[in-house]
């Protein structure tokens, strides 16, 4: 029950609210992918007692776990990846302390042979949005 | 007229730009409060910024020693693809060249100029008292931002009556 709820969240959230990005990793050819934006929420860090302050853009997306392939199957994320929404380019990373992606849900599922795997339906990426160097 | 900190912080800046000679996207600044926003970060940002002043000692009656401090702040971002076999993480050789260049651009300079009244001082009067490197960077900010932030805190003294 709580894996088909699970997945259909999944779904209806990537259908409802998904947003075309391309998904970029150094290295390989870049895809295109539907992920979900979430939560953006500016901030502001002071250097030096405040005399240079610094704003950055954090933003979280999620991501059906599964959307992620270049080719050779599904791949999981992986910090330093970058995301290019209209124009802005965000990159994984970590942020006050936790890790730059983490699974939204876990679900234990037993299969055939008796023999039970972890799955999860969606990603939850942390973004930052960042200046793309020449 | 300007106060006497701010002319000392125009002064190191203007020793400064023409050590680094910063060319476009480098910018070198005198700044009260800067604010940059990291998506538009193209380049190095030096910036000299006032921090404190005040008299260091009595040296007689009617003369005493003040003291000026300035700090010198300097961001460099890194703007290259991360590296997945580096599971995202800045090269230790780009902070490494960073670390160098800000010692040899920023730290060297202020700390062995100005050092001596026989080969000048900053603004004819002043002489380097001290020079620190209070922050070779931030850790949290070359993680979270990939952003190296080193900060060198430079002091200036000067005889004058009072």
């Amino acid at each position: 029950m709580l894996q088909q709820a699970a997945e259909w969240l999944a779904a209806t959230l990537a259908t409802s609210e998904g947003v075309d990005v391309t998904y970029t990793r150094a290295g390989q050819t870049p895809i295109t992918i539907t992920v979900v934006p979430g939560r953006v929420r500016p901030e502001r860090f002071a250097l030096a007692d405040g005399r240079v302050n610094l704003e950055t853009e954090p933003a979280d997306f999620l991501v059906k776990a599964e959307a992620i392939d270049f080719g050779s199957g599904p791949v999981e994320p992986a910090t330093g990846d970058r995301i290019t929404l209209a124009g802005r380019t965000y990159e994984l990373m970590p942020r006050d302390g936790e890790p730059s992606w983490r699974p939204l849900t876990q679900y234990p599922q037993t299969l055939a042979d008796g023999t039970t795997v972890v799955r999860c339906p969606m990603y939850r990426l942390r973004t930052i949005r960042v200046k793309v160097g020449p | 007229m300007a106060a006497r900190i701010t002319e000392v912080s125009a002064g190191v800046l203007n020793f400064l730009a023409g050590v680094i000679q910063p060319a476009p996207p480098d910018v070198a600044e005198a700044a009260y409060a800067a604010t940059d926003v990291l998506e538009t970060l193209d380049g190095k940002r030096v910036r000299v910024v006032p921090v404190s002043y005040g008299d260091a000692e009595r040296l007689a009656r009617r003369r005493v020693m003040k003291e000026y401090k300035v700090a010198t702040v300097i961001e460099v971002p890194y703007l290259a693809a991360a590296s997945p076999a580096a599971e995202g993480a800045i090269p230790p050789d780009w902070v490494d060249q960073q670390v160098a260049w800000v010692e040899a651009n920023i730290f060297d300079p202020l700390n062995e100029t100005f050092v001596h009244a026989e080969d000048g001082l900053l603004l004819g009067s002043l002489t380097c008292w001290a020079c620190e490197v209070t922050s070779v960077y931030d850790p949290i900010r070359l993680a979270e931002e990939k952003l190296l932030v080193s900060i060198v805190e430079t002091s200036y003294r000067e005889s004058v009556e009072g």
